[in-house]
């Protein structure tokens, strides 16, 4: 790739090498030292993809999802200080990436206090009763003593209308 | 003497004072050239006598988007695998290894001097497809629906 280092002199550069821009019309230009420190932090994060793979190869077993999830995280790294070469002022939102375990909103408990499971096993009955003619009629008066408190209420509530009328 | 001899010199090395990183703010300028000299149209980023690095446009361009593709890529298949799928991995991982391998090919064309071979192979192919178009457009014998 065509590049020339330059001097800031004045407002405009003086390049070393103007020979090689002679078809050009289009340049960039970076300060010198940021951007070599830039390519310097890029070539790290390969290089710890690279380690990642030799720490692998050493073991001679296949690649587990752990070291992956260690690879991706430095892919992370390197899209951003991709981005942060034409765009200084972003700042990296990470809240998409990961959800902290101390987040207040994942300390709550969420869901079903009462779950199905949990209702099965109380409805499932382990020694079904006998039913006799006495369970029967236990289970007639209990229907009778809920009417009954049902009818006493609608009789309440109708001697309560008449009387506001 | 022996002391001077042996201690270890550290003064090549850049150690910052602190282990957190310190984020240095990026300042870009476009560009023209004008014989020995390249007129900037944001001049006042830089300072006085700072020494810059100037690159052609199209050829940063061409190996920053191949850069950003070969994340992409990854970027993909990252996506798309669920926790317990371990296996898949092997089947991944070695295409995953060809697309960094790419990234780092590219990183180093940044200050490499001689032209990207592919790049001049692919810009003859396209001009020799671009005459036999042309040539046919003159014959009256274009088919504009043609696809290529």
């Amino acid at each position: 790739m065509k590049y020339s280092y330059g001097i800031m002199d004045d407002n405009r550069i003086i390049l070393y090498t103007p020979q090689l821009f002679i078809k050009t019309n289009d340049l960039l230009v970076f300060p010198s030292k940021d951007f070599h420190k830039w390519h310097g932090d890029l070539k790290e994060y390969i290089d710890g993809l690279y380690q990642i793979n030799s720490i692998n190869m050493e073991k001679c077993k296949s690649i587990n999802m752990d070291e992956f999830n260690l690879a991706s995280g430095l892919l992370i790294n390197i899209t951003e200080e991709l981005h942060h070469l034409f765009d200084p002022e972003r700042t990296p939102d990470f809240s998409y990436q990961y959800v902290s375990t101390l987040d207040e909103e994942y300390t709550k408990r969420r869901g079903n206090w009462y779950t199905s499971d949990m209702m099965k096993c109380d409805m499932r009955i382990h020694l079904k009763p006998a039913i006799n003619p006495w369970v029967k009629e236990q289970n007639m008066m209990e229907i009778v003593d809920h009417a009954v408190r049902e009818l006493t209420m609608v009789r309440r509530k109708k001697q309560k209308k008449l009387t506001e009328y | 003497m022996l002391s001077t001899s042996t201690a270890m010199n550290f003064d090549h090395y850049s150690i910052p004072p602190t282990w957190e990183k310190v984020k240095v703010i990026m300042r870009v300028s476009e560009g023209v050239p004008n014989g020995r000299i390249a007129e900037l149209y944001n001049p006042g980023l830089f300072q006085k006598h700072e020494e810059v690095i100037v690159f052609e446009r199209e050829g940063f361009k061409r190996t920053y988007n191949s850069i950003r593709e070969q994340i992409e890529y990854i970027n993909k298949i990252a996506v798309h695998l669920d926790e317990g799928e371990d296996w898949k991995l092997l089947g991944y991982w070695p295409k995953i290894l060809e697309r960094i391998h790419i990234l780092d090919i590219n990183m180093n064309l940044m200050f490499k001097e001689e032209p990207v071979q592919c790049y001049l192979d692919t810009i003859y192919i396209m001009q020799l497809e671009v005459q036999r178009i042309m040539w046919q457009y003159l014959q009256g014998k274009y088919l504009y629906n043609q696809s290529f």
